[in-house]
């Protein structure tokens, strides 16, 4: 083909409507979490008089979806743009610390160490890793219209913010809102989902 | 879009030529050329208008050249046939392809969609008349057509 032809080809033809916001997918990847969680697990036995700790649960994991999602909106691009996303890192692992510091002085660490024991924990690994690979399988098609610069970094975000929106999804089904406990049952996963994406993904959304 | 397409012509050869001759690679320039012309049109969404457009431009370039020595290398590196590589001359193969032999490898209907729109200057309404199809699953038709035409492009290559 003659590069003249290609031109007249490609000028000839309207652009392309752009796809879906990877910020905005991760909202309604949030949503459907939440419905399929509800319909297929239900909702904690207290959501209707919700305690003070689930606000304090629900802050932690909303905010870490709406990072995850701005850093996957900025690696989608062959240009990166700058972003507060250092700051923001900053601030929330200070808000976790301070929370983690708050609850092991204030409580037993038998008491905080007990919900570890529970059915609860081995569920919540597996709830929040099954909803986030499901997600990171819709981000993965979503990305493939876009054109990351890394795309390594690309694929590690897209298992981030997935499964930082399953978290979020999964925590309305969740009883226990202790810090300890939310940083390990729902990080954990959220990092093998993170890991297992920058493995697993690059190859689907090469450009 | 055309005239965006002619100006960035002469700029992405000196590029493409410069950047691949350090690989021994510069009968690549061409083909390249239109491979990152496909995606300009493809991933043009992409581009923030808040940033310089040639930074966009180059760093999208960039990449394509990356990938195509990438894959290269992957795929064929015995030292023995390294020198028939680069001697070979390499004719650029797709440059020498005819435009209709590339569009039939597309799914039915896509090429003779994109054919149409190229050669005869069809409209998408009238093509959406034609082939009973909205003139947004048109649109969709020739974006993914050009979407495979990139692949193959890769591919080919490779």
């Amino acid at each position: 083909m003659r590069t003249d032809d290609l031109i007249t080809l490609l000028s000839q033809t309207p652009p392309r409507r752009p796809p879906l916001r990877l910020s905005l997918a991760v909202v309604v990847a949030i949503a459907v979490t939440m419905v399929v969680n509800t319909l297929v697990l239900g909702l904690r036995p207290d959501i209707a008089m919700p305690p003070l700790s689930m606000a304090y649960k629900s802050v932690v994991l909303l905010t870490l979806a709406v990072i995850a999602g701005g850093i996957l909106a900025r690696v989608a691009r062959p240009v990166a743009t700058a972003g507060q996303g250092v700051i923001a890192a900053v601030l929330f692992a200070l808000l976790v610390a301070g929370s983690l510091g708050w609850e092991w002085s204030h409580a037993a660490p038998t008491a905080i160490l007990h919900s570890f024991v529970l059915p609860n924990f081995p569920f919540c690994l597996g709830a929040v890793t099954i909803y986030g690979a499901a997600a990171a399988g819709a981000l993965t098609g979503l990305m493939r219209f876009y054109a990351p610069a890394d795309e390594r970094r690309a694929a590690a975000a897209i298992g981030f913010a997935a499964a930082a929106a399953g978290a979020v999804g999964y925590s309305i089904h969740c009883p226990i809102d202790s810090p300890s406990f939310v940083v390990v049952a729902y990080g954990l996963p959220i990092a093998w989902v993170t890991l297992a994406s920058r493995m697993l993904l690059v190859r689907l959304i090469r450009w | 879009m055309g005239l965006l397409l002619t100006e960035l012509v002469p700029l992405l050869r000196r590029y493409c030529a410069s950047q691949l001759a350090r690989y021994g690679r510069g009968d690549w320039a061409e083909d390249m050329v239109q491979e990152i012309m496909l995606t300009v049109h493809l991933k043009l969404h992409t581009y923030d208008d808040a940033m310089p457009f040639l930074a966009w431009l180059y760093a999208v370039a960039k990449h394509k050249i990356i990938d195509a020595l990438r894959r290269e290398r992957m795929h064929h590196v015995p030292l023995e046939e390294a020198a028939d590589v680069v001697d070979g001359g390499g004719e650029a193969p797709l440059a020498q392809r005819d435009l209709a032999q590339l569009l039939a490898q597309l799914k039915p209907p896509a090429g003779e969609i994109i054919q149409a729109l190229k050669v005869e200057g069809a409209s998408v309404k009238a093509l959406a008349a034609q082939y009973g199809m909205s003139e947004s699953n048109i649109k969709i038709v020739v974006h993914r057509g050009l979407r495979r035409l990139a692949e193959m492009m890769a591919k080919e290559r490779a």
